[in-house]
This record gives structure tokens, C-alpha cells and sequence, in this order.
């Protein structure tokens, strides 16, 4: 049966119904004003215009589970899978150029791959979830040069130059304060850890417990001004590259779920599915892309079980609500000399199919 | 999941069931059925002379330990239809599992089983297992670490039961370029 490559569709448009009603609904009974009460979502037509497919190369050594994607600026995509710990060469339609990298401690392997980033000097930067990392020649046939770094888990890298990444997560060493700072500058050539900064406010024991095991960060560079927004914090934050704060920008949600400490935790005793149910009461904001216009478009998700569901938040530089789709196909990349938009393929339940999209006007 | 190795497929004429024992991430392991018997009836899965895995799944299995679900999905990639896997789904949200194993890339069907069915049909409470057997008899019992150590003899394992011993079998020299170091 091959329920896996089902279609979506309908199930798609019954959850974006499900939604409004609930929301009127939900609203209604709280009391809320007239604009909210009516806010009716977005699709995702209203924020895109499709454009081709492109389904991934797949072979008995290759499939596509738990993927993140950077734009190639060779051309294609590099793809570090983290159920895999493989990283993959994508030419432009998908054609399976290389791939390297598995399970394991070697240099070559990996426990909880994250990242694959091409660097400016042709190099391929691999980064584990979990304090390490590698250079790879520009084939990915060689290891260059492997490092320890003491981030970890690892939920976001990104490059800013030959030599240093901007990494998102925590460092488990240095003073406690230290360690409430989620952005760090790591010079990997060095093994320097240079800078770290961003301490967003965890207030209330809901967040704490929420942000122990949901507290991801994801950043978006564009020049000298990095972006960087966390799981549980409605704001997108901008900070120059040395650290220092450039401004807060409060994200319009209408339909994102704020983690009320009102809703009882669950006990130590209560088990993973009642866990997993708590997770699934509230949203939580998974990745930012930031665009040539200025304007940022803010993924969140809502969890039902192991499952995201995936919403996309366009909004202006200025904190302008643009356009809110709260059944989107997961966006995976986007490519800035479009800009191209790379959905997962709204029609498919695997990350392997793919589809471009542009941003309407 | 399509076969990619039609060649293996011709050969297998056994069926193809692992006992890999993944005790929940550390749990002591039950007393499960042992290499040589028979799973009880009434699951209505076991094929007597075809490839069978059969995955006994709880709720904080597949939202914790995945790294059976690794060595699945490449056994299934290597093997394609010829390794049928039936996933017992113990506990509440059965569309949980569905989604897990969705996202995994595995062809499985899933039986919703209650917990006082599944204690019923086998003798025990229900643990992370992976049964295994050939020709309807459990042939290995895997137990893994949290971390999954024991996961990695997998896929020889179901190889060895697939085709058979390399030592019998002809054209091993075709395999060894699939098996990794």
C-alpha cells in the first residue's frame, strides 16, 4: 500500500475549514475583538504562485527522510539528512550529483547530521547536531579537516564567511549565563568560539520545560544583519554580526498558539504520549527566511503527535502582517536571485517531491 | 516500496522475519518468544514461506528510539518486496505510528492492537521488538542498547535469512558492494 505517497489534498482542504471554524469558534468565546474573530486564514495560493516540480534522485544508497536544505551557489542544492547522516549534491532538477557521509565517529560520519553549506571557497562545511563537525573538499571525496565545537544540540549554522559559521543552540560549558546564549560565532578553521549573544527571556515553568525540549533557534543572514527568531518567542530578532542588538520586530501572528502556563504540564509519570499532547498545544516557530524585498517569511508549526503541520507567516521589514497560511507545504529553502521559494510538494507526504514557488505581488 | 533489486527478489524463496529486541530504550527485556518458536496466532501476518518482519511498536517507542527504524529502512531499500512488514501498533493513537513510519520512508501495515489483546495473544507485556523469522520460525533475537548498537548486525541479518548463508548462496560477490563498512 502505498499510503505514503498519497495525496494530501483533500484531507488539506477539510483542516483549512476544521481551522476557520475552530478559530471563530475559539474566538467567539473568549471575547475577542471583531478583527480577530474573523480572521480567516490564508491559503497558500494567496502567497504564491507555483512554478515546476522536482522530485529528488533516489537509489538503494540514497532516500530523502529528515532533510535540511542550502542553496548551492555552484548551482543545485546541498542536502544534509539527518536520519541518514548523509550529505547530498543536487543538481537543479533533482539529478543526484554525489553523496557522502554516514552514521557513525569517523571523519566522514556522523551521529545527528544538520547542516551541509558550500563555503565561498568551494569547500562543503558539514555540521553534526551534537559538538562536531567537518570540511570536505568540493567533491565531498574528502575530508579536509574535522573540529569539535561545543554547541550542541545543534538547531541551526549558517555561514558568514571562509572561516566563520554562525551557529544556534546552546554550549553546555562557561558560566551559566553563558549558556542562556543560543548564537554563537565559531571560527572553524581556528576552533575558536569568538562570540555568543541572544538570551532570549524564558519566563514561567511552562516555557522552561517547553524550551528544554523545543527551544530551537534558526537565523537568516543579509549583509551585515543577522535574523534569528526562537521556538517558543513571537519577535524576530536583529542583531549585527558582533552581537549587538539592531531591534525587535514583534511577528503579527493571527493563528500562531501561545503556550499558556494555564494549561497544566504534564507529570514525570504521564508518558510520552501525553507529552507529545502538550507539545501539540501550543505552536512553535521553526525556521525565518529573510528576503531581498526586506520582508521575512516565518515558518511555524503545530505538532500533532510526530507530525508538523507547517504554517508560513509573511510579514513586512517593519512588522506589516502581509500573509498567514496555516496549511502550508513545508518551505525547505529559498534562493535570494529569485526569489524562488522551495516548497515541499503540497500533494506529497515525502520530502523527496518538491515545488517552486514565487512570492505574488 | 519498489524492489530497486529485482535480482534478490529471484533468489529469496525463504521468509524473512528479524527478531531484533530494542528494549525501549534500556527497559530490562521481557520474556519474549525465543529463537526456534512460533508468534501466536491470531496476528493473521506470519507467512510460512514468505519474508516477513514483524515490529511491535508502543507510543514510546516511535517517539523516542528510532534507530530500528533505520536498519528497516535500508533492509527494505536492499531487499524491497520481498521483506513485508507488519507493525503492531500497542496503545492509543495508531495514526501516530502511521505518520512515524510515513516519514521514515517504510511500507508497513499497520494492526492496532489493544494492550490487554496484545498480553493476551502473546504471554507478556508488549516491548519494542522486531520479529524476524524464516519459513514462520523466529530465527534471531537482537537486543540493542539505547543507542542502538545492536541495530547495525541488521541488515546482515536479514540478508543471511533472505538468501541464505554466504557460504552457500552463489553471487556473493555481487552483495558485498552493498554492504557497508
Amino acid at each position: 500500500m502505498r499510503w505514503f505517497q498519497a495525496k494530501r489534498g483533500a484531507a488539506v482542504c477539510t483542516r483549512r475549514w476544521i481551522w476557520i471554524g475552530t478559530t471563530f469558534l475559539a474566538a467567539a468565546c473568549s471575547g475577542g475583538d471583531a478583527s480577530r474573530s474573523i480572521a480567516r486564514p490564508d491559503g497558500i495560493q494567496d502567497l504564491v504562485t507555483w512554478g515546476p516540480a522536482t522530485v529528488l534522485e533516489e537509489n538503494d544508497d540514497v532516500v530523502s527522510v529528515l532533510i535540511r536544505v542550502s542553496i548551492d551557489p555552484s548551482g543545485g542544492f546541498l542536502i544534509a539528512d539527518e536520519q541518514e547522516s548523509q550529505i547530498r549534491r543536487y543538481g537543479p532538477s533533482g539529478n543526484l550529483l554525489a553523496h557522502f557521509g554516514s552514521k557513525g565517529q569517523g571523519p566522514m560520519e556522523f551521529s545527528f547530521l544538520n547542516r551541509a553549506m558550500r563555503l565561498p571557497s568551494g569547500e562543503v562545511l558539514a555540521l553534526d547536531t551534537y559538538y562536531r563537525g567537518a570540511v570536505f573538499d568540493s567533491s565531498g571525496s574528502t575530508v579536509v579537516r574535522t573540529f569539535r565545537t561545543p554547541v550542541g544540540p545543534l538547531h541551526a549554522g549558517t555561514i558568514l564567511n571562509d572561516s566563520v559559521a554562525l551557529l544556534g543552540g546552546q554550549v553546555r560549558t562557561g558560566r551559566s549565563d553563558d549558556r542562556e546564549r543560543r548564537l554563537h560565532l565559531w571560527n572553524f578553521r581556528r576552533d575558536t568560539l569568538f562570540s555568543s549573544f541572544f538570551a532570549p527571556a524564558i519566563e514561567g515553568r511552562a516555557r522552561k520545560v517547553a524550551a528544554n525540549t523545543a527551544g530551537f533557534v534558526d537565523v537568516a543572514v543579509r549583509g551585515d544583519t543577522i535574523a534569528a527568531i526562537f521556538a517558543l518567542s513571537d519577535t524576530v530578532y536583529l542583531f549585527q554580526t558582533n552581537g549587538d542588538v539592531v531591534d525587535k520586530i514583534p511577528v503579527p501572528f493571527r493563528f500562531f498558539r501561545h503556550l499558556s502556563e494555564d494549561v497544566p504540564l504534564p507529570s514525570p509519570n504521564a508518558g510520552v504520549v501525553k507529552a507529545r499532547e502538550w507539545i501539540g498545544s501550543f505552536s512553535m516557530i521553526a525556521n525565518v527566511f529573510w528576503l531581498p524585498d526586506g520582508s521575512f517569511l516565518v515558518q511555524y508549526q503545530d505538532r500533532n503527535g510526530p507530525t508538523p503541520q507547517w504554517r508560513l507567516m509573511h510579514m513586512g521589514r517593519h512588522g506589516q502582517h502581509l500573509r498567514e497560511v496555516v496549511d502550508s507545504p513545508q518551505l525547505l529553502a529559498v534562493d535570494s536571485s529569485g526569489p524562488t521559494l522551495y516548497f515541499v510538494d503540497p500533494s506529497s507526504l515525502t520530502p523527496d517531491r518538491w515545488k517552486a514557488a514565487r512570492l505574488r505581488d | 516500496m519498489e524492489s530497486r533489486s529485482p535480482a534478490r527478489l529471484n533468489r529469496s524463496c525463504a521468509s524473512l522475519l528479524a527478531l531484533a529486541l530494542i528494549w525501549g530504550c534500556g527497559e530490562a527485556a521481557p520474556d519474549l518468544h525465543r529463537v526456534g518458536e512460533r508468534l501466536p496466532d491470531g496476528l493473521g501476518q506470519a507467512v510460512e514461506n514468505g519474508a516477513d518482519v514483524v515490529w511491535v511498536l508502543r507510543p514510546e517507542d516511535y517517539l523516542t528510539c528510532q534507530t530500528a527504524a533505520d536498519a528497516i529502512r535500508r533492509a527494505q531499500r536492499l531487499h524491497g518486496s520481498a521483506l513485508e512488514i507488519t507493525v503492531i501498533s500497542v496503545g492509543s493513537r495508531p495514526e501516530w505510528v502511521r505518520a512515524f513510519l510515513v516519514r521514515q520512508r517504510i511500507d508497513a501495515e499497520v494492526r492496532p492492537v489493544p494492550h490487554e489483546e496484545f498480553v493476551a495473544l502473546f504471554g507478556y507485556p508488549p516491548a519494542a521488538t522486531l520479529y524476524l523469522t524464516r519459513d514462520g520460525v523466529i530465527r534471531h533475537a537482537l537486543i540493542t542498547s539505547p543507542q542502538g548498537d545492536g541495530m547495525a548486525a541488521v541488515p546482515r541479518l536479514l540478508e543471511d535469512l533472505v538468501l541464505g548463508p554466504k557460504e552457500i548462496r552463489g553471487g556473493a560477490d555481487q552483495l558485498s558492494s552493498k554492504e557497508k563498512t
